[in-house]
């Protein structure tokens, strides 16, 4: 399972390196999903045990993955509220 | 320059976290399931024949009713920015033709049954079926935009709410004759269906709510 681990743990630092290094908001938002699936991914993964995952730790990571849709679909709006406002702003500052 | 040096930072700072994290991973004692242990000795009371599916709806049935708020949280949420948009609906007429959406959206539907039922005696369940109803509920929007055109608003309500309120529901019966859901034996396996059915529906009308408010065109 160590390879697993490796691999949650890299997702997570690229997802990680992605909300600090990008500009742009849904880059950003891209960026957080990534790094909360590595999580996801290192969570089942150290909870495995003679090769069948936890009962709990699935059904947590489960909740997990629902929050996680409800706060990306909220973010979405927001941002494309945040970028609706900038351009209507721009366009005053035009005329 | 000044930014190149902070890139550079980070990524260091990016390679130590990953050293770090690994290390402290491969640190851990050994996992002992001494929970789902528990679980597969009380799993002949809960009414389902697969685990996760007991955790998620008998057991911690209190957390799938949380996360069904925090889903219908995020959908007010979502109509609370939703005015300050004057959109045009995305849609893609013609890339599919209508044979082909009336022969997709029913096996869609039937195969987001067989994941619901499918879900007392392996993996699936209400969410991964709302999932794939969502996914249907979306195509037909996107391509046929007339099929869903006479739906009212107040009906969608409605139907948004019902998933919560049946869950709330049921909980209030169960108050009645013991704890906030709490079901064991036959009687649970009758809650467990008719909870993640009425889940399935209100879901993916939810699911596909999101999707289609957030893909509009503005004007």
């Amino acid at each position: 399972m160590s390879i697993f681990i490796i691999a949650g743990v890299a997702i997570f630092i690229f997802g990680l390196v992605g909300v600090i290094l990008q500009k742009g908001f849904i880059h950003k938002l891209v960026s957080l999903n990534i790094f909360t699936s590595g999580i996801f991914l290192i969570f089942i993964s150290t909870t495995v045990h003679h090769e069948k995952a936890d009962p709990l730790a699935t059904a947590l990571v489960l909740t997990g993955l629902v929050v996680t849709l409800g706060a990306t679909a909220f973010a979405l709006m927001l941002i494309r509220a945040y970028y609706k406002k900038r351009n209507q702003s721009e366009n005053c500052n035009d005329d | 320059m000044k930014s190149k040096l902070f890139h550079t930072l980070v990524l260091s700072g990016a390679f130590f976290l990953f050293v770090v994290l690994c290390s402290a991973l491969f640190l851990l004692d050994r996992f002992e399931p001494v929970i789902a242990e528990d679980i597969i000795k009380n799993l002949p009371y809960s009414g389902v024949s697969h685990d996760v599916t007991a955790v998620l709806l008998n057991f911690r049935a209190l957390d799938t009713l949380m996360e069904v708020g925090v889903i219908f949280l995020a959908l007010m949420a979502i109509y609370t920015v939703k005015p300050h948009f004057r959109y045009k609906p995305l849609s893609f007429e013609n890339t599919i033709t209508n044979t082909f959406v009336a022969l997709l959206f029913p096996l869609i539907v039937l195969c987001s049954f067989y994941i619901l039922y499918g879900g007392s005696y392996q993996s699936g369940g209400a969410f991964a079926a709302a999932a794939l109803l969502a996914g249907g509920i979306i195509v037909l929007r996107l391509v046929k935009p007339r099929y869903l055109s006479d739906l009212q608003e107040l009906s969608l309500r409605f139907v948004y709410v019902s998933g919560l309120l049946f869950f709330i529901l049921v909980g209030i019966w169960t108050l009645l004759s013991g704890s906030f859901l709490e079901y064991r034996g036959d009687i649970a396996t009758f809650f467990i269906i008719s909870i993640e059915s009425v889940l399935t529906l209100s879901l993916a009308v939810i699911l596909a709510t999101y999707f289609i408010n957030a893909v509009q065109r503005f004007k």
